[in-house]
């Protein structure tokens, strides 16, 4: 089944200024995929256009089969979760239980469901024993999970992480994104969009989509995407620090050959 | 300016049942037209230190010596403050936050008006800090919150500028910003200091810290626990200092621990490392 498929989407805040410019993508059932770009590029843009916040100018949006509009649009965003960036703007409840139940009230789950659905998204981001704890009390990872927690708690089939990670603390980014490949493994059929800067983030995806001035520029495997030195370049792109690796030690005509992290390159040279 | 802390110690709710001592007494220096980094986990005293270099915080014990000025426990000692804060300029993180002036122009004048310059004089210094940050004349009469993040942040800095600083200090300064963001601000500091200003960050993100600082100050828990050169410090983390090292010195070490003898001394980029493993390799094989 496809998750999400984009057709010739175009999409502008001011007229004859597209910063979506003619765009198609097919993101299927289970797949991870990252996409990256610099600020501008139109990457939270699309992210925007796909929970319907913005209608676009022309071109379509189908989310699990059903072409967003008017009608879909409520029956799609339930089917969609997202998490932003800043962890102290999407806090409504005043506590962390209030919190994750909160989606959970809107949609009229009863008591008993609500109840064991907190505890047991609590539990899954390890968040469980701050169930009365007030956010704001919270570390940035901290308020990141409970966002998680509340999210995933609506079971959707479509994740979308924009920038999730980029305001944390190294710490907290680490307890996040361990949190997501845990979820993404007990959950092979969980689709997931990572908006992110974060090239080391991207590299750990199934697929990377870079995006230019409106554009789809690349879209492959991260090995793909990242060994495209002239469009990585060209965009100035940071690369993983692998690649980065990989291309010094050619200068010396020494091949790493398929290494994917920094224990595979130590063990290789002591070969 | 130097910057000298003598056994600082400070509490937060003090006189009531929640006291938490977050620094306990704490000494170290920091030399004049310095490029140091302050680190350290979340919650190890870094933000607090770091709001004694302008009054913002005042010791429950110990004294900070900020060139002439003295900040202690004794309120009525920590005379000039208005003008230790025009000295020592404060980065908070995330400032785009703080911007709130309907135009660019306007919201670094803010600054120097509340120093009592006139217009005339506070548009004139708003003009050269946003030159200094690289921003141009076209952006002086839009709205703050139009930019980009890292226009954003390039502004909120410059209502600092405008004080015109001797020590500039600033809080996660590329925090969220993607690669052309953190390249902006970081080329920003190293003009400024070149032109003479010291600069202190407080970050967590160590490459940073190992292509651009001279000295570096790792907390724990509230205690300093390392002082020296950033390339000393991530050859000799341990566990215990909960301390993220860049890749490149994790790399390194796991070479030395296979025996490869790497000079962690003199490393800062991907480029000095595989150099140093080809000689490394050559020796071996030769």
């Amino acid at each position: 089944m496809d998750i999400l498929t984009i057709n010739n989407l175009v999409f502008s805040y001011e007229e004859n200024r597209p910063v979506i410019n003619n765009v198609s993508l097919t993101i299927k059932r289970g797949e991870f995929v990252s996409i990256v770009g610099h600020n501008g590029s139109g990457k939270s843009t699309l992210a925007q256009l796909i929970i319907g916040l913005y209608e676009a100018d022309s071109g379509s949006i189908s989310l699990f089969d059903m072409p967003l509009n008017h009608d879909n649009v409520s029956a799609i965003r339930s089917q969609v979760g997202i998490v932003f960036q800043n962890p102290d703007n999407q806090f409504v409840g005043s506590t962390v239980e209030d919190d994750i139940a909160f989606g959970l009230e809107n949609r009229n789950v009863s008591y008993e469901e609500m109840h064991r659905l907190v505890q047991d998204f609590s539990e899954k981001v390890g968040m469980k024993d701050y169930l009365t704890t007030e956010p704001s009390s919270l570390s940035g990872g901290q308020k990141q999970r409970v966002a998680l927690a509340g999210v995933l708690a609506m079971g959707p089939k479509l994740l979308i992480l924009d920038e999730a990670t980029s305001m944390l603390d190294p710490k907290g980014k680490r307890e996040i994104l361990e949190l997501i490949y845990k979820m993404k493994k007990e959950d092979p059929d969980l689709t997931i969009i990572s908006i992110t800067h974060d090239v080391e983030e991207a590299y750990n995806s199934d697929r990377v989509v870079v995006m230019d001035h409106g554009n789809f520029i690349l879209d492959g495997t991260p090995e793909e995407v990242f060994s495209n030195e002239s469009v990585i370049k060209q965009l100035k792109l940071d690369q993983p620090f692998i690649y980065k690796l990989k291309n010094e030690f050619k200068k010396y005509n020494i091949d790493l050959g398929d290494v994917k992290n920094v224990d595979e390159v130590v063990e290789k040279l002591c070969q | 300016m130097s910057i000298k802390v003598c056994d600082l110690h400070y509490s937060y709710g003090l006189k009531t049942p929640n006291v938490f001592e977050a620094l306990h007494g704490l000494n170290l220096e920091i030399s004049d037209h310095a490029f140091a980094a302050i680190v350290g986990e979340t919650g190890s005293g870094k933000t607090t230190l770091v709001q004694h270099f302008n009054g913002l915080a005042t010791p429950t014990s110990g004294t900070v010596y900020i060139d002439d000025f003295v900040v202690t426990s004794n309120k009525r000692k920590n005379k000039n403050l208005m003008q230790l804060r025009k000295k020592v300029g404060l980065v908070f993180q995330f400032p785009e936050y703080q911007l709130f002036e309907s135009t660019v122009e306007k919201d670094v004048m803010v600054g120097p008006k509340n120093f009592k310059a006139t217009d005339e004089e506070a548009k004139q210094v708003a003009h050269e800090a946003l030159a200094a940050v690289g921003i141009g004349e076209e952006f002086y009469q839009r709205s703050p919150f139009d930019l980009s993040g890292g226009e954003k942040r390039r502004v909120a800095i410059a209502g600092i500028l405008a004080l015109k600083p001797d020590i500039l200090v600033l809080d996660e300064p590329v925090a969220g910003l993607d690669p052309n963001g953190v390249n902006e601000i970081m080329s920003l500091l190293t003009r400024l200091y070149n032109g003479g200003t010291t600069i202190i960050l407080v970050t967590h993100n160590m490459d940073l810290v190992l292509e651009y600082c001279h000295d570096v100050y790792a907390l724990h828990q509230g205690n300093l626990i390392y002082t020296g050169t950033p390339e000393q410090l991530f050859s000799h983390v341990t566990d215990e200092m909960a301390l993220e090292i860049p890749t490149i010195y994790s790399m390194i070490n796991k070479l030395n621990d296979r025996g490869f003898n790497i000079e962690e001394g003199k490393i800062t980029n991907v480029s000095e490392l595989v150099s140093q493993i080809v000689e490394r390799l050559g020796e071996r094989n030769g």
